[in-house]
């Protein structure tokens, strides 16, 4: 091997070889960058949950509550998205609505469990919700920290000293995000895109994705009846949902007999009414 | 020969380069299909953490590679991370406190009680609020706590939807 063949192994060998190694950095580098977004969002989602504690207070019922849990966890096992775990209650008022904040913290309300019918139903509500987070629909509304680790230090401050709020920062981004689930709603397309997404996990799940379209045309037979307030009005109208998810349905295919599962649903949550 | 040898170095270059287009399976389970539709052939079975490496996208599906195999996922179903451990940002106390219960789906009563969950059987027991203003934040801590530290296994999960033959 003369010279000139050695000089040009040599490069490329070198060259291949940082190739590997930078992408291999990279990737590492990505990898803690992504575990830090998450501690972030998590941050986000305990301060705005506790304003939806504080606002509604929880139904401390353990039967409900572990049913719940195990229904919405099973859906977030198959939603695509393993990097937290997800939190769910229900929130002890009479309105229907359910809610989401970043980093898996879920909430249905008691009077949207009382008009469901059964399992595939509060699976619907709450694969909605999951679908919610997992495309950070709330999360993208609110203004990225300049300082996030020093977001997550001062919220850890605040979380091990109960009773003392001492981030006003983490307090003006769960302000805004309050304004949003509880007045002014996200876009419709956010909703229509969560619909959407939700009808995927209860397919991926092995529930039917017509149980979502069927609880909304509960929800709108009540809201005409009883003309109660207007119930999810922080949603689009009820109709337009209920259309988009029918042809969503048909477009993709879903299957439609699958278990609705009433009888464990009476037996966790019957009692609640 | 020469050329052989810088064909094969500039390959690995290359596949250093497509490693930026690798994905990795991010739900318990998934299906690749022979098509871009729910209702195409199923080519085979993926669980969390498979490898893809992808070809082009196609809407919502991405046409993959996995295993000497090609065929179509769900975007919703993939992500550019690999799954690690769950992320979480619970404090020691609260981590310890953790409970993991392993029961069968038929049993909910007995491992809720199990769990050191008292049974309530009359309902809506115990109401922070009613119609009274917001709960004091330390009465707010206590219940994300509460619902921070309830976790349940996967395999309970899994148990759960096949009892009602939700899964298979």
């Amino acid at each position: 091997m003369n010279n000139n063949k050695l000089t040009i192994y040599s490069m490329c060998f070198v060259f291949a070889f940082s190739a590997c190694s930078s992408t291999q950095k990279t990737k590492n580098i990505e990898s803690k960058h992504h575990a830090l977004e998450i501690r972030q969002e998590i941050n986000y989602g305990k301060t705005i949950a506790l304003r939806i504690i504080r606002r509604y207070g929880v139904v401390k019922d353990d039967k409900a509550t572990y049913y719940l849990n195990q229904v919405g966890k099973s859906i977030a096992l198959f939603a695509g998205r393993s990097d937290f775990e997800y939190h769910f209650a229900i929130l002890d008022t009479d309105s229907i609505n359910a809610f989401a904040a970043p980093g898996g913290y879920i909430f249905v309300t008691k009077g949207a469990v009382i008009a469901m019918q059964n399992e595939s139903q509060l699976a619907a509500v709450l694969a909605h919700e999951i679908a919610h987070v997992n495309l950070k629909h709330i999360l993208n509304e609110l203004p990225p920290p300049r300082d996030t680790e020093g977001i997550i230090n001062r919220t850890s401050a605040v979380l091990s000293a109960r009773g003392t709020l001492v981030s006003t920062a983490m307090d003006k981004i769960a302000e805004k995000a309050i304004q949003i689930l509880f007045e002014k709603g996200l876009k419709v397309e956010a909703e229509l895109e969560a619909d959407q997404a939700a009808l995927a996990y209860l397919a991926e799940t092995g529930y039917a994705p017509r149980a979502l379209p069927l609880y909304l045309e509960r929800l709108r037979k009540i809201e005409s009846g009883k003309k109660v307030e207007k119930v999810y009005n922080t949603h689009p109208p009820l109709s337009k949902r209920i259309a988009a998810l029918y042809q969503m349905i048909k477009d993709n295919k879903y299957p439609e007999k699958r278990p609705t599962v009433k009888d464990r649903f009476e037996k966790n949550m019957g009692h609640l009414q | 020969m020469r050329y052989k040898v810088i064909l094969f170095f500039i390959s690995v270059f290359l596949s250093a380069g497509i490693l930026a287009q690798t994905l990795y399976v991010s739900s318990a389970k998934t299906t690749l299909y022979s098509e871009a539709n729910s209702e195409a052939k199923k080519v085979s079975e993926l669980k969390r953490g498979d490898q893809l490496n992808v070809v082009k996208e196609q809407g919502s599906w991405i046409l993959v590679r996995n295993d000497n195999k090609q065929g179509w996922v769900k975007k919703l179903f993939v992500s550019t991370q690999k799954p690690g451990d769950k992320v979480s940002i619970l404090s020691e106390s609260k981590t310890n406190k953790n409970v993991h219960i392993r029961k069968r789906a038929s049993s909910d009563v007995t491992a809720a009680s199990a769990r050191g969950l008292s049974q309530d059987n009359e309902g809506v027991s115990t109401r922070f609020r009613g119609n009274r203003s917001m709960l004091e934040i330390s009465e707010g801590y206590a219940i994300l706590e509460t619902m921070e530290v309830l976790t349940i296994d996967e395999e309970e999960l899994l148990d759960f939807l096949k009892a009602e033959r939700i899964q298979n």
